[in-house]
């Protein structure tokens, strides 16, 4: 029942939203989101580690086509809600310092767009995840379209033909599986269950992959997303990095490595090295940016190659390191956008040029500026160390060359957030920046938390793994002996 | 290096703050070796720090301008040109090709790619369209050129 509740409360929340006078719109969505995070939190400690039949819920839904309403959550499903959970309530503060249109729908739809995604997160059918997958992605279309800034229609239409593109494929891969080869059913058992041939097991692999990598994105399918990180109001954006490119990576470990095991040990490594190349390609053009909000756009895909790669080891360290950083990317993603969003409400627009010496006048938001750029960059007892060290760690393993390339983020990533940090806040100050509006409680209420989840998950990141342990270790060794068994038939 | 060195009875407490999924390789040094690589360390800045003293303190020498400066002071007082050095080969190279790939490929090849196919399914529909003049007996003509297409290949086919 929690696991429904999960979905369904803020789904039904957004709603409601529709039908309530507009002023309470801001008021009632935290207060949903508060909800959610309270129930995640109550889940995070009664968990016992396997997938517990009190949180699971399997109905038959359509009975001639053998789809099941299906949702379960292991530690791995737990996680992933704890993130969309844990951050929902920052994004919608997030919010309250601008002003949107119809804000009854632009926070209903943030709400709907949570539910979605948590029903990505648990779905234990392929039928019914494809269909969170899919409802996941409509109001993140409308948010972008009607509130973003700038050529809205052109960005959204290429984020539409990119997804649209990637989810047709998928929808293929997942009626194959679901039905054909004697299988009759699209729950999760039974796909696990399936005996394929290594070529069906090739052609799904790369029907999965191809929406995934949109989705992450990992190069060279990644063009929609800095125009569209860059176009969509602050909000969205950090819905969007924060926690639904996580779908992507969240499903090559549920749908893809245990699904088709052959075919990622025979492809897994060409994948990897297009989500290095991908590391090393966006940290040289993140370098280049003069806009914040596109230069932590082009940082968010170098991160997510790196968790992208480490996933592809199929080893333990790697896919606890991928899980870890998950949580760490999706905080720093919120810090870093909320930055560049108060800058912007202070000078008009998020071009680092012109800017300097803004340190002199709010050392407080300098010092939090400071904590979050440190932590993307992973310096040590930040939480985005331990995830970054172990996927290298993993990856190192895997194909020591690999790490050339992955871990020129991690030094690049350094300059380019140091050289930033030091055009806007060091300096001298100037005609534009000789003013700096305190920050609100609002600005407070964000920055803060994340400074201190920042300190919290860097310093004890062992309880995340404790929780993602059972199911990763199960899906390692159960890949191992489905290879091994290919190998010596 | 995340503890207080064991030298001074660090007890190792972030050993295991990654549990067992990291495993954890000690390298074990003698302890002798420690104490003496610490002892040239500080020996070293000592020393530095006389010299500066007795030569700015006591000698009241005035540094030199940067302009004045010249075979090795100069090299030293730019750090052996290593900054010059990286920012040639390596910092200024980086940018370029950084420029290159967001201009190029990203905005040109890629970009062309996706947009494109996205445009040449918006021209062809364009095309297509005109064809729907309202005109019912063009219709009815289209039709029955279709039925002879079919017809066709049901007997010759």
């Amino acid at each position: 029942m929690l696991t429904l509740l999960f979905i369904l409360f803020p789904i039904v929340s957004g709603l409601a939203l529709l039908a309530l006078p507009k002023q309470y719109a801001k008021q009632v969505s935290l207060a949903s989101a508060l909800i959610s995070l309270a129930l995640t939190v109550y889940a995070v400690f009664d968990f016992t580690g396997a997938m517990s039949a009190s949180y699971s819920m399997d109905n038959i839904w359509v009975e001639g086509l053998g789809v099941h309403f299906h949702i379960a959550m292991d530690g791995i499903s737990l996680l992933m809600l704890l993130l969309s959970n844990l951050l929902m309530p920052f994004i919608v503060l997030t919010a309250n310092g601008d002003q949107y249109e119809r804000p009854a729908l632009f926070y209903a739809l943030m709400l709907i767009m949570q539910g979605a995604m948590n029903g990505v997160f648990v779905a234990m059918d392929m039928f019914l995840y494809y269909i969170f997958w899919e409802l996941a992605l409509i109001p993140a279309y409308i948010l972008v379209l009607w509130w973003g800034k700038g050529e809205t229609r052109r960005i959204t239409f290429k984020f539409f033909l990119y997804t649209l593109f990637g989810s047709l494929f998928m929808l293929v891969a997942i009626i194959w599986l679901s039905w054909s080869g004697g299988n009759t059913s699209s729950d999760v058992h039974a796909i696990y269950n399936m005996s394929l041939s290594n070529s069906a097991q090739n052609y799904i692999f790369f029907a999965f992959m191809l929406a995934y990598a949109i989705k992450i994105p990992i190069f060279p399918m990644h063009t929609w997303q800095p125009d569209t990180y860059t176009t969509a109001p602050a909000p969205a954006t950090m819905l969007l990095g924060g926690v639904m490119l996580k779908m992507g990576l969240y499903s090559i470990i549920r749908w893809v490595i245990p699904v088709v095991p052959h075919a990622v040990e025979e492809y897994g490594l060409m994948i990897a090295v297009f989500a290095s190349v991908g590391v090393l390609y966006a940290s040289l053009i993140a370098w280049t940016q003069r806009d914040l909000k596109r230069m932590f756009a082009w940082s968010s895909i170098a991160h997510v190659g790196l968790i992208t790669a480490g996933l592809f080891t199929v080893s333990e360290i790697g896919l606890q390191g991928g899980l870890i950083q998950m949580l760490a990317h999706g905080i720093n993603l919120i810090g870093l956008f909320y930055i560049a969003q108060i800058l912007m409400r202070r000078y008009g627009n998020n071009s680092t040029e012109g800017l300097g010496g803004i340190r002199s006048i709010a050392p407080v938001f300098a010092g939090l500026y400071l904590v979050v750029l440190l932590a993307s960059v992973a310096l040590p007892l930040t939480n985005a160390f331990p995830g970054e060290w172990m996927l290298l760690n993993a990856i190192f393993s895997y194909h020591g060359w690999l790490t050339v390339l992955a871990g020129s983020g991690v030094i690049i990533g350094a300059v380019y957030m140091l050289q930033s940090y030091q055009r806007i806040m060091l300096g001298e100050q100037n005609g534009k920046t000789h003013v700096f509006a305190p920050l609100t409680s609002t600005d407070k209420w964000v920055l803060i938390p994340v400074v201190l989840m920042i300190f919290i998950m860097g310093m004890f990141p062992q309880w995340i793994s404790d929780i993602t342990a059972a199911p990763v270790h199960d899906i390692v060794e159960k890949f191992q002996s489905q290879t091994m068994q290919t190998l010596n038939p | 290096m995340l503890d207080i060195p064991a030298l001074f009875g660090g007890d190792m407490m972030m050993m295991h703050f990654l549990g067992e999924v990291v495993p954890i390789n000690e390298a074990h040094v003698a302890e002798g070796t420690e104490t003496m690589l610490m002892a040239i360390g500080t020996i070293a800045i000592i020393l530095v720090v006389l010299y500066a003293a007795s030569r700015y303190m006591r000698r009241q020498e005035v540094p030199e301008t940067d302009a004045e400066m010249h075979g090795m002071g100069k090299v030293l007082n730019h750090k052996f040109y290593i900054d010059e050095f990286y920012n040639s080969v390596i910092v200024q190279p980086l940018r370029t090709m950084g420029n290159f790939l967001v201009n190029v490929i990203d905005a040109l090849i890629i970009d062309g790619i996706v947009t494109g196919t996205g445009r040449i399914a918006g021209d062809i529909s364009a095309r297509v369209k005109s064809l729907q003049t309202g005109n019912v007996s063009f219709y009815l003509f289209i039709m029955a050129l279709g039925m002879a297409a079919i017809l066709c290949m049901i007997l010759f086919i």
